[in-house]
């Protein structure tokens, strides 16, 4: 074992070629396009910048889409809500819309780094560096989101279950495809969210675990209709804990139900032993303690909390 | 800040007053400068910005220099090629061992560290060979270009394991640096009337300091041969004192001027030697100045840290509470080089402060310690806030509160029996004879925080909650001065004809204070306003020697030689005064630029006119004073003796809520009490102690340098956690003044003292409120779980 001193962020300036403002999409893709793959697209820069400099990533330009018009809205129609390609964590975090719809992804991107950091950093970014941990995707992954991306042959959606494939690896090629929507269904009646953060202090870390939770419940046979566990860092990519919520659908809401869940999302679960995030031993026993406490809490919000 | 909005969070509850000796100010109730909360003179270019810190100074014609590291914890140097290196363009040195042109070596205590390794390297980040071009850039192209040959040595990586037999030797002369005793009466006999004995083990990990400002430095050579050394440094002195021998060139040909520093806690001691020195030879060699600096992750590389130390506690009491024997065992780990561990006469040096402090502030006959200081293939461990005390704290005072539970009473109670007072002997058998607030700290905390009563209430919050809250006290001790020899200070007072002053001396501004709180000492005693007098910024060419800004000796050590220094020019004032006002000295009294008749305070002069006639007349405006404590005394064998003048005391409470579920802590109330003698700037005073219980949070809680098989696994602030502003709880701190005899107006130390109780405090809360104990630091979320899950799970509701 040794270093690689020159890894370290500050023995190497960012390598970048060019760095280019499109106007338009369009305008974008074709830059993209130009670049045959080795360009990429940059927009709060909170994940790419230190890429950059610690040469996990070598670029021949960046193409900065924080300025394309349409980009940063949050609406909600009907039972959809979209949020365009660039808004921010910050944006999330204070949205009504989102709080309304999805207190969970609102508490995700509210624990982002630092204000700074969520001031620029988008969601898009978070989803599209394919972390297994990231703050935001998993929330959406338990919203079972879908994004837009934009492409040179057009545009198409992407479910987010699914979508990551690997660590720092997607659907999306990061090289010429640019993410224009995340999109989700509002909880509404009879659903509930939660999202759940264990971190070694209260702000500016990465979470030791994470757990993101949905609930769908008929309050009137009181049965779970469905569930949706997303967990990380866990594996590779953020994981839907599908054994878990196959466990739930149909079953009656109560302790044993849950409990029975709680068990096999920890089995499902196969975090690393880590000297800075926590042992395995011990991640997989927080999975059974935040499983339990997003479902308990998703179903009181349900309208059928567990008695 | 004035005083009236202090109150609610500042309290001065006890004023005791014993025999006032000269440098104890006659009337302390007249003071009109010490004692104000006063603002800091450097506080409005901190927050505009216009502060300058060495890195903002310009860097036109300067050379960059870079340190190649070894990559190797342990290993031997066969070679080093440097010819592809110097031929890159923009290359102006390429130098290894062999370039040093005077001592290859150098170290606070024991110059043991070569500035470039000839033979073998030490630990991960170990210098082995030094570069300076034109931009930082081609220094660290040139870097890659060095050819090193190594052949790899088997490494040691626990103090334990490096005193065993056959270990690798980490420097020739073996890995043991210092065993020291401290034998007080007879332990056997303690633990034979013993009733009730309890013998726990206690860790703790490597701590960064994460100062704001990564170490920085200029050398540059002058016209005249003088070496220029300038950057954020503690210790200007002891910096001159190790880059004259590196250069072969004596003191008077080197000089060290120290800028406003973002923060030091103990590390920027001896990382400015280092430092210091590598880029003189750079320097040196290349006849142009030359520029260094480290980005975070060299700092945690290259940098001291914080001792870890295991630590072997044996403690017997009476059923009654009375400890009646304390045994100790310290392995210190210094890591690969000496810095500042080693025993320096009588009572310096980390494992034995460790040593003295080990068996707390408790009354006690039997004592007995060892303190082994060990190299490892480590980084090597400096002086950090406390050096030595932090540790030992969080021993005995977890210890205090597992025997408290054994023995079924209160953990307030086992302190109240057995705690220092006046006249209490220590372990070192110093007898106690002034100044002890001790006891007071604990009851005026009690009152504050309620102890007592919130101790019995712990719980779960509310029935279907998973947390559980808790109290914990931790009580505490420090010593103001460093226990050496040489504990002088120097300090230089310039009266002008107009009454403007100059205060030169070498003690540095780090954030703690020191340029607001010495100008106030000297404004008081020389009877005008702190706007008056101007201080000049530490440089070895202009001010006196004063020592290191370390050991929380500043404000008392310095403020006494400026106390001495003023006296002189004030001699003059009032005997020049005397002449005009036609009144006897005896009667005149200096305040606030007037000096005035006692007896008639109508009869007054503007303290400006007489210095004018003072200079007019050739009468002695400039003094120089100098300070030393009394002889500091340390058996080598038995350990006894008088090793600190005096100490300052503490006693803080905490109250946590812990979640059993996830070992989540968060400390949600907190109050700290202190003796400081007297406050000089109570708001100062009060920065010190939140900015200290903050950084204790963090031992207790988060900090730990992550080091598997040599190598930092957390080099950066991400990873590294220190406490935010989230993690901190609001703190009240409440300041008492137990006079102390040998300091300016009463002062002792503070600077150290505020982060030393708080670890304790919120590992003692954290056992109560969940029934865990961690004992190998830090407590975070998964030690504290196992802990729960080994005191046999969460407490039933």
């Amino acid at each position: 074992m040794s270093y690689q001193f020159n890894e370290f962020h500050w023995a190497n300036d960012i390598k970048a070629g060019q760095y280019l403002q499109p106007a338009t999409l369009a305008e974008a893709l074709d830059m993209l396009a130009s670049f045959g793959g080795k360009a990429r697209v940059i927009a709060g820069g909170t994940d790419l910048v230190p890429s950059l400099r610690q040469r996990h990533l070598e670029v021949e330009a960046l193409v900065d889409v924080s300025r394309l018009p349409g980009m940063d809205g949050i609406a909600r129609q009907g039972e959809v809500v979209s949020l365009g390609g660039g808004v921010t964590h910050a944006q999330a975090a204070s949205s009504p819309v989102v709080a309304e719809a999805a207190g969970l992804l609102a508490a995700g991107a509210g624990s982002v780094g630092s204000p700074q950091i969520r001031n620029v950093g988008t969601l898009a970014g978070n989803l599209i560096a394919g972390q297994p941990a990231a703050d935001t995707s998993l929330p959406l992954l338990a919203l079972d989101a879908w994004v837009t991306i934009a492409s040179p042959q057009g545009q198409r959606e992407e479910p987010l279950n699914g979508f990551f494939l690997g660590k720092g690896r997607t659907k999306l090629d990061p090289g010429r495809e640019i993410m224009t929507g995340i999109h989700f269904k509002a909880l509404g009646q009879g659903r509930g969210g939660s999202y759940q953060r264990l971190a070694k202090r209260k702000a500016m870390t990465l979470p030791m675990l994470v757990a993101a939770v949905v609930a769908g419940v008929d309050p009137g046979r009181k049965v779970f209709t469905g569930a949706a566990i997303a967990l990380g860092p866990v594996a590779p990519t953020p994981l839907r804990a599908a054994q878990a919520e196959a466990l739930l659908a149909g079953a009656p809401v109560s302790a044993e139900s849950v409990a029975a869940a709680v068990e096999k999302a920890s089995e499902e679960s196969s975090p690393r032993d880590s000297c800075l995030r926590g042992s395995c031993d011990y991640r997989r026993e927080m999975v059974k303690v935040f499983v339990r406490r997003g479902l308990a809490d998703a179903l009181a919000q349900a309208g059928c909390p567990l008695d | 800040m004035d005083k009236t909005d202090a109150k609610d969070q500042v309290q001065v509850l006890t004023k005791t007053k014993i025999d006032l000796s000269r440098l104890a100010c006659a009337a302390p109730a007249a003071n009109a400068v010490v004692g104000q909360s006063l603002q800091r003179t450097d506080d409005l270019l901190k927050v505009t910005g216009k502060l300058k810190y060495q890195a903002d100074l310009p860097k036109e014609d300067c050379l960059h220099g870079k340190i190649l590291r070894s990559p190797y914890p342990h290993a031997l140097i066969k070679s080093i090629k440097t010819d592809k290196a110097k031929s890159l363009p923009g290359v102006a040195a390429v130098l290894t061992a062999a370039d040093v042109p005077g001592r290859n070596g150098f170290g606070a205590i024991i110059p043991d560290q070569p500035v470039i390794c000839a033979d073998k390297v030490r630990f991960v980040g170990d210098g082995v060979a030094l570069v300076a071009a034109e931009t930082e850039k081609i220094a660290l192209e040139a870097l890659k270009l060095i050819e090193v040959e190594y052949e790899v040595l088997p490494a040691v990586f626990d103090p334990r394991d490096s005193l065993a037999e056959g270990a690798p030797k980490v420097h020739a002369q073996g890995n043991l640096i210092s065993h020291d005793k401290l034998r007080k009466g007879d332990v056997e006999k303690g633990f034979a009337e013993a009733e009730v004995i309890l013998e726990r083990t206690y860790q703790v990990p490597f701590l960064e300091h994460a100062y704001l400002e990564p170490d920085v430095v200029l050398a540059a050579l002058q016209p005249d041969g003088v070496m220029l050394v300038q950057g954020p440094m503690q210790a200007p002195f002891t910096t001159r004192r190790n880059v004259a021998p590196v250069l072969g060139l004596p003191i008077n040909k080197v000089r060290c001027v120290q800028i406003h520093m973002g923060g030091g806690f103990g590390g920027k001691e001896d990382s400015p030697i280092d430092l210091g020195c590598r880029a003189a030879v750079l320097a040196w060699h290349t006849k142009r100045p030359v520029y260094m600096s480290l980005e975070r992750e060299e700092v945690t590389l290259q940098t001291c840290k914080r001792h870890p130390m295991i630590m072997q506690v044996k403690i017997g009491a009476s059923k009654d509470g009375k400890l009646t024997a304390f045994e100790g065992v310290i392995y210190d780990e210094q890591g690969a080089y000496a810095s500042l561990g080693p025993r320096l006469p009588p009572a310096g040096g980390s494992h034995v402060h460790a040593m003295v402090m080990m068996a707390g502030p408790y009354e006690m006959s039997h004592v007995k310690v060892d303190a082994y200081l060990v190299y490892t293939n480590h980084p090597y461990g400096g002086a950090m806030r406390g050096f030595g005390a932090p540790q030992v704290h969080i021993a005995h005072e977890q210890a205090m509160d597992e025997l408290a539970a054994l023995l079924g009473i209160s953990p307030l109670e086992i302190r109240r029996i057995n705690a220092f007072k006046l006249g209490s002997a220590t372990a070192t058998g110093q007898v106690l004879d002034q100044s002890v607030g001790l006891r007071e700290t604990l009851e005026a905390c009690e009152k504050s925080f309620g102890f007592s009563k919130r101790f019995k209430q712990a719980g779960y919050i509310n029935p279907k909650s998973s947390k559980r809250r808790g109290v914990g006290v931790g009580m505490g001790w420090y010593r103001t001065s460093i226990g050496t020899f040489g504990d002088g200070c120097g300090a230089n007072v310039h009266v002008h004809e107009d009454g403007s002053v100059l205060l030169f001396t070498g003690i540095t501004e780090m954030g703690q204070g020191a340029f607001t709180v010495l100008p106030q000492i000297c404004a008081e005693e020389l009877g005008v306003c702190l706007e008056d007098v101007r201080l000049v910024k530490p440089d070895t060419d202009q001010v006196p020697e004063s020592g290191p800004t370390v050991g929380s000796r500043s404000t008392t050590l310095m403020g006494n030689a400026i106390i001495l220094a003023a006296r002189q020019v004030k001699e003059s004032i009032l005997e020049k005064a005397s002449e005009m006002l036609m009144v006897p000295v005896s009667r005149l009294r200096a305040s606030q630029r007037k000096i005035f008749d006692c007896e008639n305070p109508e009869r007054s002069l503007e303290f400006k006119a007489v210095a004018t006639a003072c200079m007019a007349t050739g009468k002695r405006l400039i003094g120089q004073g100098w300070w030393a404590p009394p002889m500091a005394t340390l058996d080598k064998e038995t350990g006894q003796g008088n090793p600190y003048h005096v100490y300052t005391y503490s006693t803080h409470m905490a109250e946590v809520e812990v979640d059993v579920e996830t070992g989540e802590v968060a400390v949600t109330d907190y109050v700290a009490a202190f003796d400081v003698g007297k406050a000089i700037n109570p708001k100062a005073l009060e920065g010190q102690i939140e900015g200290g219980v903050a950084m204790g949070l963090g031992y207790a809680l988060m900090e730990e340098v992550a080091i598997v098989q040599g190598y930092t696994k957390n080099l950066g602030l991400n990873n590294y956690l220190i406490p935010t502003i989230m993690d901190v709880p609001n703190v009240k701190s409440v300041i008492l003044e137990m006079t102390n005899n040998l300091g300016p107006y009463g002062a002792k130390g503070i600077g150290e003292m505020p982060n030393i109780p708080a670890t304790p405090a919120i590992l003692n809360a954290i056992a109560h409120a969940c029934g865990g104990r961690v004992r190998s630091l830090p407590a975070d979320p998964e030690k504290v779980f196992w802990a729960i899950r080994e005191a046999g799970g969460p407490p039933p509701r």
